[in-house]
C-alpha cells in the first residue's frame, strides 16, 4: 500500500506528511531539551556560587566542535541541494563530508571527557558538572542518532533515490531538519556551559 | 522551501553559504566576548543575544523557516509558548526568596553520606547534586 501524502503535499497543511512528522518530533526534543536548560537556570541561580564555564572546560576545544557543527549543517543543506539539482554524486560527497564532520565532535568530545575523568571531575562531583555531562551527554547521544540516520542515508537508504526521487530528497531533507535542530541545541550550550 | 526550481536552488546555496560565514564570525565574537570578563549579568546578556542570532539564522535559512507553511508556524508558537513557560518556571522561584531559601535548605540537610552542610558549600554548590537524592528518599 502506498503512504499518503509523502511527496505530494496534503491539502490541509500544505506539507508533506513526513515534514510535518519531523517538525512535530523537534517540537518535543525542543521541550526535552527546554526542561534542562530550566533545571539549569534552577541549579545556578539556587546555588551559592557558580564556576565560570572556561576555568573547568576546555573552550578552544568547544570553539572547534562549534565550527564542525556548524560546517556539517551547511554540508547537509549542500548534500540536499544537490539532489534537487539531480547530481547523486555530489549528494554522497556532502552527506559523507557532513558525517565526517560529525565524528569530528565526537572524538573531541570524547577527548573532553576523558580529560575530565582523568582529572577526577565527575557528574557526582558539584551541581555545575552535572548538569554538564547531562546536557552535554544527551547532546551527544541526538549526534550519534544523526550520524546513524546520515549514514542509512548515504549508505543501504540511497537506493530509494532510483525508485521514488522526490521521497529520497524528503528524507534528506527531514535528516537534514534533525540535524540543523542539534546544531541549535549546541550554539545555546556552547556559551551557556563553556563562556558563562 | 517553496518553491524548488534550479535557480532557486542555487540562489538558495549561495544564501547558505552567506549564512555559514555569519555563523562562524558571530561563533568568534562570542568567544571573543568571553576574554574580555564582563560582569556576569552582562556577559549573560550579549551571550544569549549572540547565541539567539545565531539560532535565528539557522532557524530561517537551513532550516526553511523564511518561507515555510503555516502549519509549521502555528506548531512552533505552540512550542514557544510552552519553551517560554518553562523557562518562567525558576525565574518564580527566583522571585520568592522564601521558596528558593526552603527548597535549597531542605535538600542538602542530611548530612549522613559525611558531606558539610548546605550551606557551608564553597564550591559550585558543592555535593548539592550527591545529597538531593537522599533528602527526596527522606520525604517519602
Amino acid at each position: 500500500m502506498e503512504i499518503a501524502h509523502i511527496t505530494k503535499p496534503h491539502p490541509e497543511t500544505g506539507l508533506v506528511n513526513s515534514k510535518l512528522g519531523v517538525w512535530l518530533f523537534l517540537a518535543s526534543e525542543v521541550m526535552l531539551f527546554g526542561a534542562l536548560f530550566s533545571s539549569y537556570i534552577i541549579m545556578r541561580i539556587g546555588s551559592t556560587s557558580w564556576p565560570h564555564g572556561y576555568t573547568i572546560l576546555n573552550v578552544p576545544l568547544a570553539t572547534v566542535n562549534t565550527f564542525a557543527l556548524i560546517s556539517s549543517s551547511v554540508t547537509i543543506v549542500l548534500a540536499w541541494a544537490s539532489l534537487k539539482l539531480n547530481d547523486f554524486g555530489k549528494f554522497r560527497l556532502y552527506m559523507s563530508a557532513t558525517i565526517a564532520l560529525s565524528f569530528v565532535f565526537l572524538v573531541i568530545k570524547y577527548f573532553e571527557y576523558t580529560a575530565k575523568f582523568a582529572h577526577g571531575l565527575y557528574p557526582s562531583t558539584n551541581t555545575f558538572l552535572a548538569i554538564y555531562f547531562t546536557m552535554t551527554g544527551l547532546h551527544g547521544l541526538h549526534v550519534i542518532g544523526g550520524i546513524i540516520v546520515n549514514a542509512y542515508l548515504l549508505g543501504p537508504g540511497s537506493k530509494l533515490w532510483h525508485r521514488s526521487p522526490d521521497q529520497f530528497a524528503n528524507r534528506v531533507e527531514g535528516a537534514g531538519l534533525y540535524w540543523h535542530f542539534v546544531d541549535l541545541v549546541w550554539i545555546f550550550l556552547f556559551p551557556v556551559l563553556y563562556l558563562l | 522551501m517553496a518553491g524548488h526550481g534550479e535557480a532557486e536552488i542555487r540562489k538558495y546555496v549561495k544564501t547558505c553559504i552567506a549564512v555559514f560565514s555569519s555563523l562562524m564570525v558571530l561563533t568568534i565574537v562570542t568567544v571573543a566576548i568571553s576574554y574580555v570578563h564582563l560582569d556576569t549579568p552582562s556577559a549573560i546578556a550579549v551571550a544569549l543575544i549572540v547565541a539567539t542570532v545565531k539560532a535565528s539564522l539557522v532557524a530561517l535559512f537551513f532550516m526553511h523557516l523564511i518561507s515555510e507553511r503555516h502549519a509549521i508556524y502555528y506548531l512552533l508558537c505552540l512550542t514557544g509558548l510552552f519553551f517560554l513557560l518553562l523557562m518562567y518556571l525558576p525565574s518564580g522561584w527566583y522571585h520568592d526568596e522564601m521558596k528558593i531559601h526552603t527548597v535549597w535548605s531542605v535538600l542538602p540537610q542530611p548530612a549522613e553520606a559525611g558531606h558539610h552542610g548546605g550551606e557551608a558549600a564553597g564550591h559550585a554548590g558543592e555535593a548539592v547534586a550527591d545529597e538531593a537524592a537522599p533528602a527526596a528518599e527522606a520525604h517519602h
